[in-house]
């Protein structure tokens, strides 16, 4: 650890903090953007990095992504549209407080928990990475498979209203996940013919339909007058923070670990840390009726794991080469850019480097504190503009971000079709929450299941033979048959 | 957002292209698109953005790479088949033939005005650190007494370039490659992460692709399918050393445009391509990254182009995909 000065000092140089300092407003700027995600504030980044020195690139990459994800929560509380995918989950009860005049309480606990997450997600970094690797090794399809089931599983926890409805959107997602390529033997499915669809459907596109076109929409065909405009006097964020969270500790707690332990597995991200810890913070809270009228509480725990999922992603990215998410591929990507390779070999070759890249999660988690603060200020016009002005804006900005994820007006369409779909759901009572869960984890499910399949030839006991797929798969069934062994339960107390 | 605006204005610019017929000689008068069938930051990318800045110092246009990744590429590569052959959107072509057989459009040869190949990275065969397998001959033989017997990951959908490659050696060795356990991933990473963990016993994928992990030493390569060793990495045999006349195959990546390039413009940009890759900052860079370095003209790379061909519907036959 005595490579943690020199780290320090090399982080401390002028145009490092001028890199951070720019990356991290340029990061809270797109996150805060409907339709502008944390992936494509970095991926806009990198022809920028080219002219940067190795620890100034990453560290603006690190810090971009840190502000984007937080800055994600912004638009999700003032305006009921998530800035990227990250803050979907949690973007109905933000905004929930914020008609209840509590914006400034919302945006507090988003800024300070992002804060936290980040930086204990940055602790793990500096003091596990190397180990934590190895173990994340362990983790195969088998395992994966699991988990993915256990992520589904959530959605039955994150919605308030009918279950029925919530299964009914959760399928939905999961069939929408099985367009594009047959995982195996690579053939298109439900693709009509048309190569656009041969990559399935593309998540960001549908996210912004189903948030800011549904969003847009329920503006346009509403016919109350303008009340909607929320007057909200957003002052300091921090006053009365602190005993407001208190009683939540437990839950923000869940969210660090749950993030934690996201971000470090290859192929999920901040997303699905934020669904997941969301879900938790319902399934487990001590006030459940609070929890649906308007409670921080799922915001603390989701808010923390997002952003704590960010920084522990580059576990598997130093330490193997292996991606934990989009962002973190496209790190690997300016790292080789930069002569580096990523692996073991880059901690005892270039430790001021990889120290100095963990140590900018520090610094980048500290600068949100004052910098949130700044954008939270300002973001508190975005209630003055009228919504006829404002919306249109909006919309301009969600047509950009879903053009610019794959260059292609399939994603346009892709988004207004999401956005009638949406619309449509929401109006008629069903959450559209868990059929976003559905279409993120419907490929992940189906690809380690027929992965697992073809390794076990078809033995389904073999999803059980490892020790941590055999562990995890026992709590997910337990978990699905907890609701049967209580009405089970509660029906022989009764006659008995 | 600077980016952003500069995409846009390449589309706008992409639709006025291909409604007015440029005049080669003056080729380029405005910026040219390259269209790179693969994602921000990843190796096809890196390749494309390297020659991208050099192309535009020569030519002094803007050469703007537009990442098409969706789909595994297909989407990208069709779409530069489909493009206004007029000189003003090139793009990076990699192993193409498979698509044609699984049913996604019809690109062949035919669809390609071939520029110039600049990387060829061979497929290579790797196992866990700790694995009992010591060479590739214990692989062949395993495989020729119980086919069923190991998994072997493609490192993307099967079958990948990588695994096609091997199934060749294989095919050759008188092993029947549908009875094999043929497991897909999504992409390299992925699949060494398989393979480490346990889920399979023997991985196809390139050797710069693992090379983060060979440095671990959490895995071995037995064998790389080259005719010579690799200059990066002189420790690994290639296939040949230890199965007589065992097939090199790997993934190529050329600059093509769509067919039909006025000749002009080819000969403009094959020169110019020759050019850079000669210099030493492209091959310094390539070689930092671990890219194989291949040179192929217009005329070789059409060669090379049928080959590709040829060979991937010998091996898509032997696996059944082909009637």
């Amino acid at each position: 650890m005595e490579v943690i000065g020199p780290a320090l000092l090399s982080l401390m140089a002028p145009d490092v903090l001028l890199a951070v300092l720019l990356a991290s407003m340029f990061g809270l700027f797109v996150g805060s953007v409907p339709g502008l995600t944390a992936t494509m504030a970095v991926a806009l980044l990198v022809p920028v990095t080219f002219f940067m020195a190795p620890l100034a690139a990453i560290a603006a990459i690190v810090s971009a992504s840190a502000m984007a994800i937080f800055a994600g929560d912004i638009p999700g509380t003032l305006l009921r549209i998530p800035g990227t995918p990250a803050s979907a989950a949690y973007t109905d009860a933000a905004h929930r407080l914020t008609k209840q005049g509590k914006a400034e309480l919302v945006l507090g606990t988003c800024l300070v928990t992002s804060a936290l997450g980040g930086l204990i997600g940055a602790l793990v970094l500096i003091f596990g990475a190397p180990a934590i690797a190895r173990v994340a090794l362990n983790i195969s399809a088998f395992e994966y498979f699991w988990f993915v089931c256990l992520g589904l599983t959530s959605a039955a926890f994150i919605s308030p209203g009918s279950p029925l409805k919530g299964v009914i959107s959760l399928l939905l997602g999961l069939f929408i996940a099985t367009v594009g390529i047959f995982p195996v033997t690579g053939q298109p499915r439900f693709t009509f013919g048309r190569t656009e669809l041969i990559g399935g459907v593309a998540l960001v596109p549908a996210l912004i339909g189903m948030f800011a076109v549904a969003e847009i929409l329920r503006y346009a065909i509403s016919t109350e007058p303008a009340a909607q405009r929320t007057t909200a006097r957003i002052g300091n964020v921090f006053k009365g923070l602190i005993p407001a969270l208190w009683p939540y500790k437990r839950s923000i707690g869940t969210g660090v670990i749950v993030g934690t332990g996201t971000g470090i597995l290859p192929g999920a991200g901040a997303d699905i840390a934020a669904w997941i810890s969301y879900a938790l913070a319902r399934k487990f809270t001590r006030e459940p009726k609070k929890f649906d009228e308007g409670s921080l509480e799922g915001i603390a725990s989701a808010g923390a794991a997002n952003n704590a999922s960010v920084s522990s992603s580059y576990i598997p990215a130093t330490v193997l080469g292996i991606p934990g998410d989009s962002m973190t591929a496209i790190v690997i990507g300016v790292l080789f850019m930069k002569g580096l390779t990523p692996g073991p070999t880059i901690f005892t070759a270039q430790p001021t480097l990889v120290y100095g890249i963990f140590l900018s999660f520090i610094l980048a988690n500290l600068l949100m504190l004052p910098l949130g603060y700044g954008a939270i200020k300002l973001s508190r016009y975005i209630l003055d503009v009228r919504r006829e002005i404002l919306m249109p804006i909006i919309m301009l900005f969600c047509i950009v971000g879903a053009f610019a994820m794959d260059n292609t007006l399939t994603g346009v369409v892709v988004m207004l079709i999401f956005g009638v779909i949406g619309w449509f759901m929401e109006e008629n009572g069903f959450p559209v929450a868990p059929a976003l869960l559905g279409l993120v984890l419907g490929r992940l499910l189906e690809e380690t299941f027929l992965t697992s399949m073809i390794i076990a030839q078809g033995n389904l006991l073999v999803f059980f033979s490892r020790p941590i797929a055999g562990t995890a798969g026992v709590i997910t069934i337990l978990v699905w048959l907890s609701p049967l062994a209580m009405m089970a339960w509660r029906r022989s107390r009764f006659t008995g | 957002m600077n980016t952003l605006l500069k995409l846009a204005g390449t589309a706008v610019l992409t639709v006025a292209a291909s409604s007015s017929a440029a005049l080669a000689q003056n080729w380029p008068e405005r910026p040219v698109t390259m269209i790179v069938a693969a994602g921000a930051g990843g190796g096809t990318d890196a390749t494309a953005r390297l020659l991208a800045a050099d192309l535009e110092e020569i030519f002094g246009q803007p050469f703007n790479v537009v990442n098409r990744a969706e789909g595994g590429g297909i989407a990208g590569i069709t779409e530069l088949a489909n493009a206004a052959p007029d000189g003003y959107t090139i793009g990076i072509l990699f192993n193409y033939a498979p698509y044609r057989h699984l049913g996604m459009g019809n690109l062949t040869s035919a669809s390609y005005t071939p520029i110039a190949q600049y990387n060829f990275d061979s497929a290579a065969i790797h196992v866990k650190a700790d694995s009992e397998i010591q060479t590739l001959d214990e692989v062949i033989a395993a495989l020729q007494e119980n086919p069923q017997s190991l998994t072997i990951g493609c490192a993307a959908t099967c079958p990948s370039s990588w695994s096609s490659a091997f199934s060749k050696v294989l095919i050759d060795q008188g092993i029947d490659i549908t009875a094999l356990r043929w497991v897909p991933s999504q992409g390299a990473a992925a699949g060494l992460q398989e393979l480490v963990a346990g889920g399979v016993d023997v991985l196809t994928a390139s050797v710069p692709e693992a090379a983060s992990m060979l440095d671990a030493g959490e895995i071995r390569t037995l064998a790389v399918l080259s005719e010579e060793r690799l200059d990066t990495f002189p420790d690994i045999p290639t296939a040949g050393e230890q199965i007589e006349g065992a097939a090199p195959g790997g993934v190529f990546r050329a600059v093509a445009g769509p067919a039909g390039l006025p000749e002009e413009v080819t000969t403009k940009l094959a020169e110019a391509i020759e050019q850079i890759y000669q210099g030493d900052d492209f091959q310094t860079a390539m070689n930092a990254r671990g890219f194989g370095l291949q040179y192929r003209n217009s005329a070789e790379l059409l060669d090379w182009m049928l080959i590709h061909e040829a060979d991937t519907e010998t091996v898509l036959r032997a696996a059944g995909v082909i009637e």
